[in-house]
């Protein structure tokens, strides 16, 4: 008999990601997709005008001429003005700044607190002793929190501490908790069940450690998933709260207030008021979902190519 | 001198909703310092169970009823996770039939591996990263350094199990438990896992538990060799002894039927039939056994002498051994 000579184990393997950078990767991964550049353009627009909106404005946002109100759009007023004579293309392109501020900050907040105690209530809820505890408590401050209903709450918590740019973050950012805290605590269980968790524990790595760097990591995509909503939540809640007086103080330019402002004279036929705020914060909505899409993928890197 | 591993009539039970199932039944085995013992059995007969038991792994609905796992003195299974964290990896390590799904899919081999490394060890991360370098490139993988900085998706399953390896004798244990390290891998890649990790545990002069249904790669890398029958070592013997004469008349059938798959002759295969059933008493093996008497139906063997390190749990082992019987 004779013995065949073993395959060559030393040539090299082919390798897409190798030697390349986190940021030369995340190039590679836009090109090619429209859609999320598409996404990205939005949201560096969003970021743009959240700095620079008042500045670059032709007029005053915040300034009304009551005798040139509900003029249509014209070469002056591009958008038109609203009902007190308020130049609605400087107010859409001036509202990021609070808009933004509140969405992306309460968010942030929500997300980070959420997955933080999704992990934990997830991770320790089958064990015993502090960790079972501490899980339970979590679980049950957020069914009281959700048993509210949300914009009562969310009324209440601002009225509670006075209206206020600063309140208002805290408490979207409060109501949106439970919400990264169970998608997040739904994929812990899912997670914690797969081989290399038990691998991780088989090589003596701490529970914590665990939890937090072989559990979190693949238990992010949901919560991920979730912060384009969230978003889009986050201004719509926004407006409600100024539309009732407890969010944005009136003249301050925010696309929330300006919709709520502008519809009562679409009855009437001067459309552009509600539209345009209304368009501002629908395109925004769909540019960070699409954001929030590519980024789940790239966060993946077998779905990265 | 004591021996390193000494597993000591251990009883584990699955409680299912009809009720416990019984999985391990009074398995004990011992294992030497430096020594390599194989593990085989068939599918369901409890090697994976056994080797997850010494480890301190299960959890509800497993049930450890009784019996001991003493490693270095120590029974292992009255210690506590704490406790038991600072052995898992460091002085027992293990390794995986499915190695691609024990990786985590979004850290990089490398590291990973450095995670293993600073678990029990307090190394800076950019030393950790060179120490894991430096396993990979043991573990006979090719440009080790750029090999560290994949992902687990873009290794072939061979690869994996390579940084499997690397990531068991990351602190050179005193035992690694290897459950059926070539599961999944061809004929070739396994091998070349085998050889490696051969090489690799003689260097650290480790002990090694290969669990494994090859009786021919049991032969070629182990010392010893222990046959489990529905959760019971039914034979334990030195390799050389094993297959010139086994005394049990299940390894008499697993031996004859390896050699049967490799001459190709089918009719030598012998159909054991039966299920396996786990008897109130009486000989687990009687109610499958060509040779069973009606005492094996009646009192339980215990795994006793044969010949000199030889053990054997069969009534009729002596006849067995000389190939007195007709099986």
């Amino acid at each position: 008999m004779t013995t065949q000579p073993l395959p060559d184990t030393r040539k090299q393997p082919a390798a897409p990601t190798q030697g390349r950078g986190q940021f030369g990767s995340f190039i590679a991964f836009s090109r090619g997709r429209p859609g999320f550049l598409f996404g990205l353009v939005i949201v560096a627009i969003t970021i743009f005008l959240a700095c620079f909106g008042a500045i670059v404005a032709p007029c005053d946002p915040e300034h009304a001429i009551p005798e040139a109100g509900l003029l249509p759009p014209s070469p002056v007023h591009l958008l038109g003005t609203d009902v007190v004579g308020m130049d609605i293309f400087s107010r859409v392109i001036s509202a990021p700044r609070i808009d933004l501020t509140i969405a992306l900050v309460s968010t942030l907040i929500a997300f980070v607190c959420g997955v933080f105690l999704g992990v934990i209530s997830g991770y320790f809820a089958s064990g015993r002793g502090i960790g079972r505890v501490g899980s339970e408590t979590i679980m049950r401050g957020a069914d009281i929190v959700q048993a509210f209903p949300i914009f009562i709450f969310a009324l209440a918590l601002v009225c509670f501490r006075g209206p206020s740019t600063a309140n208002v973050i805290s408490a979207l950012a409060f109501l949106n908790i439970p919400y990264f805290l169970r998608v997040t605590r739904g994929a812990v269980f899912q997670v914690r069940e797969r081989p290399f968790v038990e691998a991780a524990r088989c090589a003596g790595n701490t529970e914590r450690g665990i939890a937090f760097t072989h559990v979190m990591p693949n238990a992010l995509g949901p919560a991920l998933a979730n912060i384009s909503p969230s978003i889009g939540f986050a201004i719509l809640l926004t407006a409600g709260l100024s539309f009732v007086g407890a969010g944005v103080p009136k003249p301050t330019p925010e696309w929330g207030s300006m919709i709520s402002i502008g519809a009562p004279n679409m009855m009437t036929g001067q459309w552009w008021s509600a539209l345009f705020p209304g368009l501002a914060l629908g395109v925004t909505i769909l540019g960070y979902a699409l954001v929030g899409d590519g980024i789940l993928e790239f966060m993946d890197p077998t779905r990265r190519r | 001198m004591a021996p390193l591993l000494e597993v000591k009539d251990l009883r584990v039970s699955f409680l299912a909703d009809a009720g416990p199932v019984r999985v391990l039944n009074g398995t004990s085995l011992s294992l030497g310092s430096g020594e390599s013992l194989g593990v085989v059995g068939e599918s369901g007969s409890g090697k994976t169970v056994l080797v997850r038991t010494i480890l301190g792994l299960l959890q509800p609905p497993w049930q450890v009823l009784e019996g001991s796992v003493i490693f270095n003195g120590e029974d292992l299974l009255k210690k506590r996770e704490e406790e038991l964290r600072h052995i898992r990896g460091k002085e027992i390590a293990i390794t995986s039939p499915e190695p691609r799904k024990h990786i985590n899919p979004l850290l990089r081999v490398g590291d990973q591996i450095a995670n293993v490394l600073q678990a029990h060890r307090d190394v800076p991360r950019k030393e950790a990263m060179e120490r894991a370098v430096g396993l990979l490139t043991a573990v006979g993988l090719p440009a080790p350094d750029q090999m560290a900085r994949f992902y687990p998706h873009e290794l072939s399953g061979g690869m994996c199990q390579r940084v499997i390896i690397a990531m068991a004798l990351a602190h050179s244990p005193k035992l690694i438990l290897a459950d059926e390290p070539t599961a999944g891998l061809d004929v070739t890649i396994a091998r070349q896992i085998l050889d490696l990790m051969y090489d690799l545990v003689r260097d650290v002069n480790s002990s090694l538990i290969l669990v494994s249904r090859d009786l021919g790669v049991v032969a070629h890398y182990c010392q010893r060799v222990a046959v489990i029958y529905a959760g019971q070592v039914v034979e334990s013997a030195r390799v050389a002894d094993f297959y010139t004469g086994a005394a049990h008349p299940y390894s008499r059938h697993l031996l004859r039927a390896a050699a049967a798959a490799r001459d190709e002759r089918r009719g030598a295969a012998i159909r054991l039939g039966q299920r396996v059933v786990f008897p109130d008493r009486g000989c687990a093996f009687a109610s499958r056994c060509p040779i069973a008497l009606p005492p094996c139906k009646e009192e339980a063997p215990a795994l006793e002498p044969v010949a000199e390190d030889h053990l054997a749990r069969c009534l009729r082992r002596a006849e067995v051994l000389r190939g007195e019987t007709q099986l």
